[in-house]
């Protein structure tokens, strides 16, 4: 009777959402366009780290993996709305966001960097140094980036923007005098516009930020499972791997090119 | 009405305004070439037009393209089935259908779109359960099914989230088609309406065969103006990540950061597919006004 009960209604309402995503034969990851977490080659493809994970959680629970890339800023909204399963996309776990979400234990850690104009403010090698009233702080909207640089640098003046590509521009045109960033977006655009930008820090990052998966409340069947996923690949080293190879090199970038 | 072309300022005054637009076009193209730290590279962005490798197919702005026409196609549907009955209700003689197209029409030209977009988006179109059954039913799709379903609609897995936002754009469009189709009858003389009682005709045949046929000349230039609106409006759906021309836009920027080369070729297309529109509907009304004429 109950698994008559259950069959009936399976397809479209199964209980928890790992049943729901092995009925469906799809897990769904949401995530931003974020070099080198996640980004699109220029044949198209998704690659990056996050996009490892989640390609590799996919074949270990034997189902396909679609990608829904979304704005960062209404990233967990639709992930409660139920537009995809999990968001594998980089995100720091912090108490606010997990009064929303849970999040699975940490599989990876990243850290807050500073690239700074080398017309506007030169020779700085301190935070203490942009923490003054005149100095304009180039953001992304919603992320850690704008808690660790309130926290560092309270009197600063923060500019937020929609993406990193807009918080960088600011600062190339001159009309910010830093931006904060997750490593290491800061020493990619250092390395990449010497002339204008520098590494106040000298690469050093002043946050060590644990990344969690994020899933909807009340499923505990499928964050013990992404839990013990974590372990496992770390016990292999198949995280490290994957993290040293988007991270310490640069093998990948002939590809978005 | 056919004013002379040397009316008004004449030639020297139009050769003076010429060469000053000109001339600021130029000192703002020097300004931001030159003055502004920025390294164009315009080659960067072919591969995301068109790409070669492996083999010849559309890129990510050309793909965003395909699917703002998807969006704009199926809005515009939404919307002339929306602005259709609610511009017959508005017209209507019973208060109730006329309270309710007042409220729709009212609501959505009161609100500002993006709000719509987000109530629309995050809390109505969870409460549609066909949506979630067609993604279920798409995902099943094989061959030739999935071949024309993803000419229609794209990707496969984004059907759930095209048909909300085209949902939510032709509600938001019809608003104002509906008040282009109540003015349309409204312009029709009363006596058009009369002398269709008077021979007998009931009032259905008298809207489709007399009143109509008439109002759709009035309606056509308005109608396809808010059809180009449509093409425009469907950007505003990047906020709730519709891969269309927009929003593949802002993630090339987020891979490349060639944020001047993308918007100005997202800006490009956008105009390309509007100049078509307009062309289009210019010659559509051309016909129809040679159709009076005979």
């Amino acid at each position: 009777m109950c698994a008559v009960l259950l069959g009936s209604s399976a397809p479209l309402h199964a209980e928890g959402s790992l049943d729901a995503i092995l009925q469906r034969g799809v897990l769904r990851v949401g995530f931003d366009t974020f070099v080198p977490w996640a980004m699109k080659d220029t044949n198209g493809e998704y690659m990056g780290f996050e996009i490892d994970v989640a390609r590799k959680l996919a074949e270990d629970m034997g189902v396909s993996v679609e990608f829904v890339p979304t704005k960062w800023s209404g990233i967990i909204p639709a992930l409660l709305a139920g537009k995809f399963d999990i968001i594998i996309g980089g995100m720091g776990i912090t108490p606010a966001r997990n009064l929303k979400v849970n999040f699975s234990q940490p599989y990876e850690f990243s850290g807050m960097s500073i690239v700074a104009s080398s017309q506007l403010a030169p020779h700085r090698s301190r935070l203490e140094d942009f923490n003054t009233p005149e100095t304009v702080l180039a953001v992304k909207t919603g992320a850690t980036s704008v808690a660790a640089a309130q926290k560092f640098m309270p009197k600063a003046n923060l500019r937020l923007f929609d993406d990193e590509a807009q918080a960088l521009q600011e600062v190339l045109t001159g009309r910010a005098h830093a931006m904060v960033a997750s490593a290491p977006f800061p020493e990619h655009q250092a390395a990449r516009h010497k002339e204008r930008l520098y590494l106040p820090l000298a690469g050093q990052t002043f946050t060590r930020e644990p990344i969690g998966f994020a899933v909807p409340k009340g499923d505990h069947d499928f964050l013990n499972f992404l839990n013990n996923w974590i372990t496992v690949m770390n016990a292999q080293g198949w995280l490290e791997e994957r993290y040293a190879y988007w991270f310490r090199t640069l093998d990948w970038e002939s590809r978005l090119r | 009405m056919n004013p002379s072309p040397r009316n008004g300022r004449g030639f020297w005054g139009d050769l003076v305004l010429v060469l000053a637009l000109a001339i600021g076009a130029g000192w703002f193209l020097f300004r931001i070439t030159t003055q502004v730290p920025y390294d164009w590279n315009w080659p960067a962005l072919l591969p995301y037009l068109v790409r070669t490798e492996p083999e010849l197919a559309p890129g990510l702005l050309l793909q965003g393209m395909a699917q703002t026409l998807r969006l704009s196609l199926w809005g515009g549907l939404g919307a002339i089935v929306v602005g259709t009955m609610g511009g017959l209700a508005r017209v209507s003689h019973s208060p109730f259908w006329r309270l309710l197209s007042g409220v729709l029409i009212q609501g959505v030209r009161n609100t500002p779109p993006l709000v719509l977009v987000f109530l629309g988006y995050f809390f109505l179109a969870d409460q549609i359960p066909w949506l979630a059954t067609a993604q279920h039913a798409a995902r099943q799709t094989t061959g030739l099914w999935r071949l024309l379903l993803e000419c229609a609609f794209g990707p496969v897995g984004q059907l759930q989230s095209l048909l909300a936002a085209a949902s939510i754009l032709g509600v938001m469009e019809g608003a104002y088609v509906a008040e282009i189709v109540r003015a349309g009858i409204q312009s029709i003389p009363r006596g058009q309406w009369d002398a269709g009682y008077a021979l007998g005709f009931s009032k259905g045949q008298i809207l489709c065969h007399i009143i109509l046929p008439q109002a759709l000349r009035v309606m056509t230039p308005p109608l396809a103006g808010q059809g180009i609106s449509t093409v425009k409006d469907s950007a505003i759906m990047a906020v709730i990540s519709i891969q269309e021309l927009t929003f593949q836009g802002m993630q090339l920027m987020a891979t490349t950061y060639r944020t001047f080369e993308t918007w100005i070729a997202v800006a490009a297309i956008y105009f390309v597919l509007t100049a078509t529109l307009s062309s289009l509907a210019h010659a559509v009304e051309r016909r129809l006004e040679r159709g009076q004429e005979v």
